[in-house]
C-alpha cells in the first residue's frame, strides 16, 4: 500500500512537472483560455459580434494546445487545465472550504463522495502554507493540493487520478 | 447425308440452346431490373425523406446551409441534390477498403463511414447493411464525452457593455455525475481572421462574411466566460430527448465539428440558429424549432419559442446565477452593522482584515473583489492580489463551510428567457393635441425590451429595439406623417447599489420628421445621433422605484436645419414606478438646447403601460410640450394606445 502510494506521488509529480512546461508552451485548450480578465470593449463587441474563433481551431485540430485532438482536454492534462481556468475561483473556494468548482478539483484528483468534502477541509486547513504568496500559479495549487491529498490518509479514498 | 443432318442438327442445338440461354438471360435481366428498380426507388425516397434532408442540413431549404467547399459532402453535387449525396454516401460506405481505395474526409482524414456515423446509423435503421469497421477517432470521442442528457443554455445579454446585446444560446452535454462542471458543452461562432483589419467585423459579421464552425469545449470554460469574466446568468434547459437521440445527436455533432462550415450572419445564422438546426436533427418530423417569419434570430426568442411551441421537449430549468447576482444576493443577506463592516474592510483590506472574524463578511468581500479583478482586466495587480490573499488566509483560518444560501432562482423580475414577450410589436395609437389636429397611427417594432414594458423574462435594466416606425393619419385634415422612424435604440440604467456605481447610458440612430402642418404627405426627415449618459437610483429595491437622470447630445444632419438646431444638448429624467410586474408607471421630464442656448424646449408628463394579457399592453401617455426646437409649438398632448406582442 505505502509503494502504491509512493508511486502515485511520483506520477502526480512527474505529472506536475510536466504540467508546468505545457503551462509555458501553451494557452490551454482552445479558445477563451485567457477569459479570466474580461475583454476590452472592442475585442469584446468583435467576440459578441461574430463570437470569433481564431487559430485555436487549427491548433486545436492538430492538438498543440494541450488539447485531444477531438476538443476533448486530454486525461492526463485535465487537472491543469482546470486547475488554470479556474484558478481565481479554486483559491477562494479552497479558504471557504467548499464549493462547485472546488468539488470538480479534488474529483479530477480522485476524491468524490465522502472524501471530497475531506479533501476540501485538508486543503483548507493548510491553505497559507500550502499556497505561499510568492509562489502563486495553476500549477503550484495543483501540486500543492496533490501533494496534500496523497501524502496523507486521503490518499486511500482518492486513488485514482482522473477517477471523477 | 449424315454429315448434314448431324450439322443440321448441331445447328438446331445451337440454335435451341441460344434460345434457352436467350431466354434465361431476359429473365435474369428482368429480375436484376425489377430489384434495382425497387432498390432506387428506395433509394430516391429516403434521399427525399426529412431525416436525410435534416442530416445534410437542407431542412425545408432546396439546397444545404453547409458550404458546399466543406468538407460535409461525399458528391461534388451533395450540397445541391440530396440524392446524389445519399448515393455517394451509400457508394463509398460499402467499399471493400482492402481492394479499393477509400477517399480519407476531413481534417481527421476519415473513412468514409467514420467520417459520417449519423449518416451511417440513419441508413441502417432504414435496412442498409454495411461492413463493420473500426473507427478509433470517433469512439474516443464518443467515450469521452458520453452525455446522458442535452441542456440548450441560455447565457443572458450583458447589459454593462453594449457588446453583448442579444444573449447567447449554446449547448451543454450533460454527463451522468449532475452538476459538474467537467461537462462539454457546444458552440458554434464565426471564424474572424486573427489580425481582423478594424472594425471591418461589423459590416462582415452582418453581411454574411464569416465562416462559421460548430466548436466543443469544457462547460467550465463558458462558465468562467460568461458566469464569471462577464457576469451573465446562465440558463439551462433540460431536452427531453432519449439517450437513444442523445447519441444519435452526438454521432451528427462529430460531423459538424470536423467536416461543415457555414455562413455566418450576425442577425440571422447565428449560434442560436444553428444550435437549434443541429437538435431538428433529432425528430425532423416536428419541423423546424425556429421561430416563423423573422428576419432575426435572437437567442432568448429561440428558447421562448421552443418552450411555446414545444413543449414536450423541456424539462427541467437550471438557473446559474452571475457572479455579479451572487455578490449582490449575499449582501443582501447581510445586516446593516455586517454591511458597515464589510464597507470597513473594503476601504482598506490588508490592514483591516486581522479585525474581522464574520465569515459572512469575509465571503462577501471575497466575492466584491473577485469581480473588481475581472474588471479591471489585469492579472498583475499586485494591490489586489495582495488583498484577496490576506482576505483568503484569513477565511482558511476560520470554519469551513459556505456562509451563504444558494443564490434562488429570481422570481421577479427575471430574465428567465421563456418568459420574456414577444420581440415583435404593433400598437395602434389615438393622439389628441390641444393645438396640433388629433390623429391616429400605427407603429411596428422589433426588439427585445423597452422600458415601459413588462419585465418578466427579461433584464429589467436593459432595453434595445430596432427598426422602430410610427405612421400618423390626421383625423381632421387630409395629411399622412411619419411620426417616428427609428433603426437602433439601446439603454441601460442599472441601479446604483452598495460598493457598485454602474453608468446610466443610452444610444439610438434614426431619422426624426419635420411636422410640417399643411402637406399632406410629411416624409421630410432628418438624421439623427442620439448619446446619453448619466445615472439611476434605485429608490426601492427590486426595481420598484427607479429615478434615471442623463445628459446628452443628439446630433442632427439634414441642409434644412440651422447650425444651432444641428447640435443639441440634452437632460432626460424619468421616475419609473413599477406597481405589479405587468403595470408600470413613470414621471418625464426632457428638455433640449440648440448649441448657443438661445433656445431651451422641454417636455414633461405621465405615462403607464399595463399588460392585461401577456402579450397585450394598454398604454396612455399625457405630454406638456414647451416649445419644440423644429415645430415652435406648445401645448398638451394626450395618447391612448393598445399594444400587441408576438
Amino acid at each position: 500500500m505505502i509503494l502504491n502510494k509512493m508511486i502515485l506521488s511520483v506520477f502526480v509529480g512527474l505529472m506536475v512537472v510536466s504540467s508546468v512546461r505545457a503551462d509555458d508552451q501553451s494557452s490551454g485548450c482552445g479558445l477563451g483560455w485567457s477569459v479570466t480578465k474580461r475583454n476590452s470593449l472592442v475585442s469584446s463587441w468583435v467576440r459578441s459580434m461574430t463570437n470569433v474563433t481564431g487559430s485555436n481551431t487549427i491548433a486545436m485540430t492538430s492538438g498543440t494546445s494541450g488539447c485531444a485532438k477531438h476538443d476533448i482536454v486530454m486525461k492526463k492534462s485535465e487537472a491543469i487545465h482546470y486547475a488554470e481556468a479556474n484558478y481565481q475561483k479554486l483559491l477562494s473556494e479552497v479558504a471557504i472550504g467548499s464549493g462547485e468548482h472546488l468539488s470538480s478539483f479534488v474529483a479530477i484528483l480522485g476524491c468524490t463522495g465522502d472524501a471530497s468534502s475531506l479533501a476540501a477541509a485538508a486543503l483548507q486547513k493548510n491553505y497559507e502554507t500550502l499556497f505561499p504568496a510568492n509562489q502563486s500559479s495553476p500549477s503550484q495549487l495543483l501540486e500543492a493540493s496533490s501533494r496534500t491529498i496523497y501524502g496523507s490518509e486521503l490518499a486511500e479514498r482518492c486513488n485514482s487520478l482522473n477517477n471523477g | 447425308m449424315n454429315l448434314m443432318r448431324t450439322l443440321k442438327s448441331f445447328k438446331m442445338q445451337i440454335l435451341l440452346v441460344g434460345f434457352l440461354l436467350f431466354i434465361n438471360l431476359k429473365d435474369s435481366k428482368a429480375t436484376v431490373d425489377l430489384s434495382q428498380s425497387s432498390e432506387n426507388e428506395k433509394i430516391i425516397q429516403i434521399s427525399q425523406s426529412k431525416e436525410w434532408k435534416a442530416l445534410l442540413h437542407y431542412f425545408e431549404n432546396s439546397t444545404s446551409e453547409v458550404l458546399r467547399e466543406s468538407d460535409f459532402f461525399l458528391s461534388p453535387n451533395g450540397a445541391e441534390n440530396p440524392l446524389l449525396e445519399l448515393q455517394a454516401t451509400l457508394k463509398f460506405f460499402s467499399q471493400n477498403e482492402n481492394t479499393e481505395k477509400l477517399p480519407l474526409v476531413g481534417p481527421l482524414k476519415l473513412k468514409p463511414v467514420c467520417a459520417f456515423p449519423a449518416r451511417k446509423t440513419f441508413l441502417e435503421k432504414n435496412g442498409f447493411q454495411f461492413k463493420k469497421t473500426s473507427c478509433p477517432d470517433f469512439e474516443a470521442f464518443k467515450n469521452s464525452l458520453q452525455p446522458e442528457s442535452l441542456s440548450l443554455v441560455f447565457s443572458t445579454n450583458y447589459s454593462g457593455n453594449p457588446a453583448s446585446l442579444f444573449g447567447h444560446t449554446l449547448i451543454r452535454m450533460n454527463h451522468s455525475k449532475e452538476g459538474s462542471l467537467r461537462d462539454y458543452s457546444v458552440n458554434f461562432a464565426a471564424a474572424v481572421p486573427p489580425n481582423e483589419i478594424g472594425l471591418r467585423y461589423i459590416p462582415y459579421g452582418l453581411l454574411g462574411l464569416y465562416p462559421g464552425y460548430f466548436q466543443i469545449a469544457p462547460y467550465y470554460m463558458k462558465v468562467l466566460e460568461y458566469n464569471e469574466s462577464e457576469s451573465r446568468d446562465l440558463w439551462e434547459y433540460q431536452l427531453n430527448y432519449s439517450k437513444e437521440e442523445v447519441a444519435f445527436w452526438l454521432e451528427h455533432l462529430w460531423e459538424l465539428r470536423w467536416l461543415s462550415q457555414f455562413r455566418y450572419t450576425f442577425l440571422m445564422k447565428n449560434c442560436s440558429y444553428q444550435m437549434n438546426r443541429s437538435l431538428e436533427v433529432i425528430r425532423p418530423q416536428l419541423g423546424t424549432l425556429l421561430p416563423v417569419g423573422n428576419f432575426y434570430t435572437l437567442p432568448g426568442e429561440t428558447i421562448r419559442n421552443l418552450k411555446q411551441k414545444h413543449p414536450d421537449l423541456i424539462g427541467e430549468i437550471h438557473f446559474r446565477p452571475s457572479h455579479k447576482r451572487i455578490f449582490n444576493h449575499e449582501q443582501s443577506l447581510l445586516t446593516n452593522a455586517e454591511k458597515n463592516e464589510l464597507s470597513h474592510l473594503l476601504s482598506d483590506p490588508v490592514h483591516r482584515v486581522s479585525e474581522v472574524k464574520n465569515t459572512k463578511v469575509l465571503e462577501a468581500a471575497l466575492q466584491h473583489l473577485e469581480y473588481q479583478k475581472y474588471e479591471i482586466q489585469s492579472e498583475a495587480n499586485e494591490g489586489l492580489n495582495q488583498s484577496l490573499r490576506e482576505l483568503r488566509v484569513k477565511r482558511a483560518s476560520l470554519p469551513p463551510g459556505q456562509s451563504f444560501r444558494p443564490v434562488p432562482r429570481p422570481i421577479d423580475p427575471t430574465n428567465q428567457p421563456d418568459l420574456a414577450h414577444g420581440t415583435r410589436m404593433v400598437s395602434f395609437h389615438s393622439i389628441f393635441g390641444s393645438k396640433d389636429v388629433s390623429e391616429l397611427s400605427i407603429r411596428a417594432r422589433a426588439g427585445i425590451h423597452e422600458r415601459m414594458d413588462r419585465d418578466k423574462g427579461t433584464d429589467p435594466s436593459f432595453s434595445i429595439t430596432f427598426f422602430d416606425a410610427e405612421i400618423a393619419k390626421a383625423i381632421e385634415r387630409n395629411r399622412l406623417r411619419v411620426r417616428r422612424f427609428e433603426i437602433f435604440q439601446m439603454s441601460s440604467w442599472d441601479p446604483i447599489k452598495d460598493n457598485e456605481f454602474p453608468l446610466s447610458w443610452g444610444g439610438a440612430v434614426g431619422w426624426v420628421p419635420f411636422e410640417e402642418a399643411n402637406t399632406f404627405l410629411a416624409l421630410h426627415s432628418f438624421f439623427k445621433v442620439k448619446g446619453q449618459i448619466g445615472f439611476t437610483l434605485g429608490l426601492l429595491p427590486n426595481h420598484f422605484l427607479n429615478f434615471t437622470s442623463l445628459l446628452g447630445a443628439d446630433g442632427n444632419f439634414d441642409q434644412k436645419l440651422s447650425k444651432n438646431q444641428k447640435f443639441l444638448t440634452t437632460l432626460e429624467e424619468r421616475m419609473i414606478l413599477r406597481w405589479k410586474p405587468n403595470f408600470k408607471s413613470a414621471l418625464f421630464f426632457n428638455a433640449q438646447s440648440t448649441a448657443s442656448y438661445q433656445r431651451i424646449s422641454s417636455q414633461f408628463g405621465f405615462e403607464s403601460s399595463y399588460f392585461f394579457k401577456e402579450e397585450t399592453a394598454a398604454k396612455i401617455r399625457m405630454t406638456r410640450i414647451n416649445q419644440s426646437p423644429f415645430l415652435f409649438v406648445s401645448g398638451n398632448q394626450f395618447e391612448i394606445g393598445i399594444s400587441q406582442f408576438f
